[in-house]
């Protein structure tokens, strides 16, 4: 007899997916797919910003650790900056010159991105619906699902027309869309899954 | 031999008997009089709650007065509505959902409470100005001619995750100045985060998000209480099955303590008038004494209210639960007379020309008998009431014109009402339980020498060896102490440090440009002792409207950074890769603006951005301009204060340590109005009572006071206003019973009415000593404590200077 269950998870999602294309994923159903999920405990980044006022993107890399209630993202290149968000409070570590300087990030536009992009990388696509109109998105070849992030708040539209992510077993792009030729690309790699 | 005139009081009394029910009205009218004065006179809000409308701040700094009435006002219309659950996302709908119902409710100005500053397009308000904005940051790297540095800070926050900068930023703000300037701008106070447009934090695992309200009408008015007492239990219990819901705001203090005084009030009155109606009932067996009483008690309380209300256009709560206890006393009188009607059984084997006396028992005869005691006694509560009126502290002058003014109103009652009101009462014939009681008690007091000399060495070594307390200037003290304000306290307690402290700075200048400077030059003590961590933030205006000596220095930089030769934008150009297109388009538009508009206060503060803060902005005062600095999470006050000393039109204002230092001003006041008073009743009794014999007549209310102060120092009281006010009125409350006593030709009557008075002065206080505010608390078990001396002393004494 044929069942749903036996089947990859994967596969559950991709067929879920195309069933629910065009339409708002219900929050249970979304959950249900999503549980799928891989969670990981550290991944490689790279970050590439597209910009229209520059004439080269801004590329940026390092590695990000994620535990339940915040993550480190560790950037190495071209400058040693870390962001450290512990579930509350975000914190700025830069070392110049071998001098360390803490700086607590006060502004709500930064605070709201840091924990958007915690949810995101954890999964947490329950909680990001209140924010976000989430609908699944054609696959391709690289990817086996992708998923449409449309902000509802007006105010948030007007800083990010939409995220998409992107993966397989775990997350591994997230494209942030602030207009046509303003984008940030962040590519996730090597990710260690958590103990 | 021809008779003496009768004395005119006599003729009074004479003349309202026998136009009893004419003089009946005429008090009737003299009342309705003073009460239609009293409506024409009074405030939309005959009932005031506000606590700190007690305290008057007459004569002190103008800009301290100022800035504590702005910050007061500012607080007093403002209620935070905390949505707590352990998922953010669920506190965050509720909360959304909230605000929905807020503004449906109509009682919220939600527009005003609302301009958060997510909602106000602040590019648009400063477009004009964006070459003349800057950061701190900014403008130090300049002063230092560092601008490599600025192009180091650019590349950095480019490529770091640490400050988002829209894209289109760039191509307008190359150096990213304006967005550091917005950025400070915008910060959230710690330990708070902006989630969608409301401030949230996490407390103990659960996300508390905040809605902000604005009330509006007075958090004060009554009926606006109710309204939002109402409201709020519909809402929690709307949202009780989802999240927590608790509102707070001066408005939620106030209710709470609200309820809690009408409670008291309520409940002290009901009690009081129980124990008053058992007395007169098992006393008189009839119920006209009662409804006489009755009478009394009501005139009193209006005569007090009326008068209170014409002389202040309002009256305090704190004053109505004072003056509910002048049931208590205003009985008193009543009682004097009543007993009287016992003189013929007094001594319970009356000879038959006294029975017969008592058949004929009127009132007139009785008024003329007590007259002289009651209108002494009356005397010297309203010299007693006067000190207290002299301490210049409006909550004392109230009680003490609400007290004097109904003592007054019931005398009067006694004369001109009580021959109308008691013309068909028969004295009963028996000789009641209390009678005996009040005889047995006066027979205690055969060898009163010795034993006032006892009690008088006894109450000397006591107040030798009492502890010695403080005094008590703590301004809680007009608050109530609850388990449901207490609750409010520490539902709310992560927002104490976090929003306005109650300590703030007050700037002054000449002018609004060196009011700005002022501000500028504070700000960066202020962000020192911010990174020190002696406080967690500041709010100040000139971080919304930067001084014109700023602004130019921001152009100049702007010019320097764009338009002189080997400039920094192309350094930046090459490092970043910006394009040619944002270069020349920012040159040109840089070069063009030759001569910028100042960014000025007045216009700033008629833009949609005003309300961030505009209550900030205190005005001119005295030909200075001035505006407060609120200050946020204070952990060492006195540094802060040590390191403010030195600058010149700064001033630290702590509200609760001024208004202590005020109430402390009050003790002193209210002390030497007793003093005045204790010297006007002894002239009173001097003239009255000859040398010796008035000087022995003040060792009771003396005795009563010194012993009350001794017992509240070994029972632990700190000493404060409220237990003087309980002392003026032991004082006259003690001369009224030695008065009674040593004026009565019958003594166990007038025992009698001691009794009565005593009984019910103390039920009455003996309640108010339970109340959860502690100011009743202080003022109740003063009184209690002073009356129950008083009934041991005033026997001995008026028996001693007979």
């Amino acid at each position: 007899m044929y069942s749903f269950k036996h089947h990859h998870p994967f596969f559950r999602l991709l067929i879920s997916a195309t069933m629910c294309f065009g339409i708002t994923v219900q929050a249970a159903e979304l959950g249900r797919h999503l549980e799928a999920l891989k969670p990981f405990a550290k991944a490689e980044f790279k970050q590439v910003r597209h910009v229209e006022a520059l004439s080269r993107p801004l590329v940026s890399s390092g590695s990000v650790e994620l535990s339940a209630t915040g993550f480190i993202w560790k950037q190495a290149e071209p400058f040693n900056v870390w962001l450290i968000y512990d579930g509350i409070s975000i914190v700025e570590k830069t070392v110049v010159g071998g001098r360390e300087t803490r700086r607590r990030v006060l502004d709500p536009a930064t605070s709201s991105f840091t924990r958007t992009m915690f949810k995101v990388m954890t999964g947490s696509f329950a909680d990001l619906q209140s924010a976000f109109v989430i609908k699944p998105r054609d696959h391709d070849q690289q990817y086996q699902w992708h998923y449409e992030l449309e902000p509802r708040d007006a105010t948030i539209k007007k800083a990010i027309s939409r995220i998409i992510l992107s993966g397989d077993e775990y997350l591994r792009e997230i494209r942030i869309e602030e207009s046509l030729h303003n984008y940030t690309q962040i590519e996730l790699t090597n990710q260690r899954p958590s103990a | 031999m021809i008779d003496p005139p009768p004395p005119w009081w006599h003729t009074l009394i004479d003349t309202a008997g026998n136009h009893a029910l004419a003089s009946f009205v005429l008090f009737l009218f003299m009342l309705l009089l003073l009460g239609v004065t009293s409506a024409i006179r009074s405030e939309q809000e005959p009932i005031n709650t506000d606590m700190l409308s007690l305290v008057d701040f007459a004569g002190s700094d103008p800009f301290r007065e100022a800035g504590m009435k702005r910050i007061g006002d500012y607080a007093e219309r403002r209620q935070t509505w905390i949505i707590s659950h352990p998922q953010s996302d669920q506190a965050y709908l509720a909360a959304k959902a909230l605000q929905a119902d807020l503004t449906d409710s109509a009682l919220y100005d939600l527009d005003q409470a609302t301009a958060q500053m997510a909602d106000v397009d602040l590019l648009a308000i400063y477009e004009a100005f964006r070459y003349q904005l800057a950061d701190d940051a900014t403008l130090n790297f300049a002063r230092d001619g560092d601008d490599a540095a600025l192009v180091d800070r650019v590349e950095r926050t480019l490529f770091s995750n640490a400050m988002v900068v829209p894209a289109d930023t760039l191509s307008k703000d190359p150096f990213l100045i304006n967005a550091h300037f917005f950025r400070d701008l915008l910060r959230t106070p710690p330990p708070f985060i902006i989630d969608r447009g409301f401030l949230a934090t996490q407390v103990a695992g659960n996300w508390n998000y905040l809605v902000p309200a604005r009330l509006t009408h007075s958090a004060f008015d009554f009926d606006y209480q109710t309204k939002i007492a109402d409201f709020t239990h519909q809402l929690i219990e709307k949202y009780e099955d989802t999240v927590r819901v608790q509102p707070i705001g001066v408005i939620d203090y106030a209710i709470a303590n609200r309820d809690l005084a009408l409670q008291e009030v309520q409940l002290i009155g009901v009690l009081s008038i129980v124990m008053v109606t058992l007395l007169l009932i098992s006393t008189f067996r009839s119920l006209h004494p009662y409804s006489a009483v009755a009478f009394t008690i009501i005139s009193g309380l209006a005569g007090g209210f009326f008068a209170c209300l014409a002389l202040f256009q309002s009256v305090h709560l704190l004053t109505l639960i004072g003056g509910s206890s002048l049931i208590g006393i205003s009985v008193d009188y009543s009682f004097h007379l009543l007993a009287d009607s016992f003189r013929a059984r007094s001594d319970f084997s009356g000879t038959r020309a006294e029975e017969k006396e008592g058949e004929r028992w009127r009132v007139s005869l009785g008024l003329k008998t007590v007259a002289p005691a009651i209108s002494l006694g009356l005397a010297t509560s309203v010299l007693g009431f006067l000190g207290l009126f002299a301490s210049g502290f409006r909550g004392l002058q109230e009680i003490a014109i609400f007290s004097a003014a109904g003592l007054a109103t019931a005398f009067a009652g006694l004369i001109l009402c009580y021959p109308w009101l008691l013309a068909n009462w028969r004295p009963t014939q028996r000789v009641p339980l209390t009678l005996r009681v009040a005889k047995a008690w006066s027979g205690l007091f055969t060898r009163s020498e010795r034993v006032l000399v006892a009690i008088t060495a006894v109450t000397i070594v006591l107040a030798v060896l009492a502890p010695r307390q403080g005094i008590d200037n703590n301004l809680r003290l007009l608050a109530a102490r609850t388990p449901e304000i207490e609750n409010l306290q520490e539902q709310s307690a992560f927002l104490a440090g976090s929003i306005v402290a109650s300590q703030f700075i007050v700037v002054t200048g000449d002018s609004t440009e060196q009011l700005l400077q002022k501000e500028e030059e504070l700000r960066a003590l202020l962000l020192e002792l911010t990174n020190e961590g002696t406080i967690s933030h500041f709010n100040q205006l000139s971080r919304f409207v930067p001084s014109a000596k700023r602004q130019t220095e921001t152009y100049e930089l702007n010019r320097r950074l764009f338009l002189e030769p080997g400039t920094a934008i192309d350094t930046l150009s090459q490092r970043i890769g910006l394009t040619d297109v944002v270069v020349h388009t920012q040159r040109n538009a840089l070069r063009e603006v030759q001569n910028p508009e100042t960014l000025t206060l007045s216009g700033w503060l008629n833009s949609p951005a005003a309300p961030l803060a505009q209550h900030l902005w205190l005005g001119e005062i005295d030909h200075q301009s001035a505006s407060v600095v609120t200050l946020g999470g204070i952990r060492d006050l006195p540094l802060l204060e040590a390191r403010l000393l030195d600058l010149e039109g700064v001033r630290l204002v702590d509200n609760v340590s001024d208004m202590s230092e005020i109430f402390g001003l009050y003790v002193d006041n209210a002390l030497t109005g007793l003093a005045i008073a204790f010297v006007l009743v002894t002239g009173l009794m001097l003239w009255q009572f000859g040398l010796s014999g008035g000087l022995f007549l003040m060792l009771a209310p003396l005795l009563s006071g010194v012993l009350t102060m001794t017992l509240l120092m070994f029972l632990n009281e700190p000493i404060n206003l409220f237990h003087i006010v309980g002392l003026a009125l032991i004082l006259g409350m003690g001369m009224d019973y030695t008065l009674f006593l040593k004026t009565s030709r019958h003594r166990s009557s007038a025992m009698l009415a001691v009794l009565m008075a005593a009984v019910t002065t103390e039920f009455a206080f003996g309640l108010l000593s339970a109340s959860a505010v502690g100011a009743i608390h202080s003022f109740g078990l003063t009184v209690a404590l002073g009356t129950a001396i008083s009934f041991f002393v005033a026997p001995l004494v008026a028996r001693e200077s007979r």
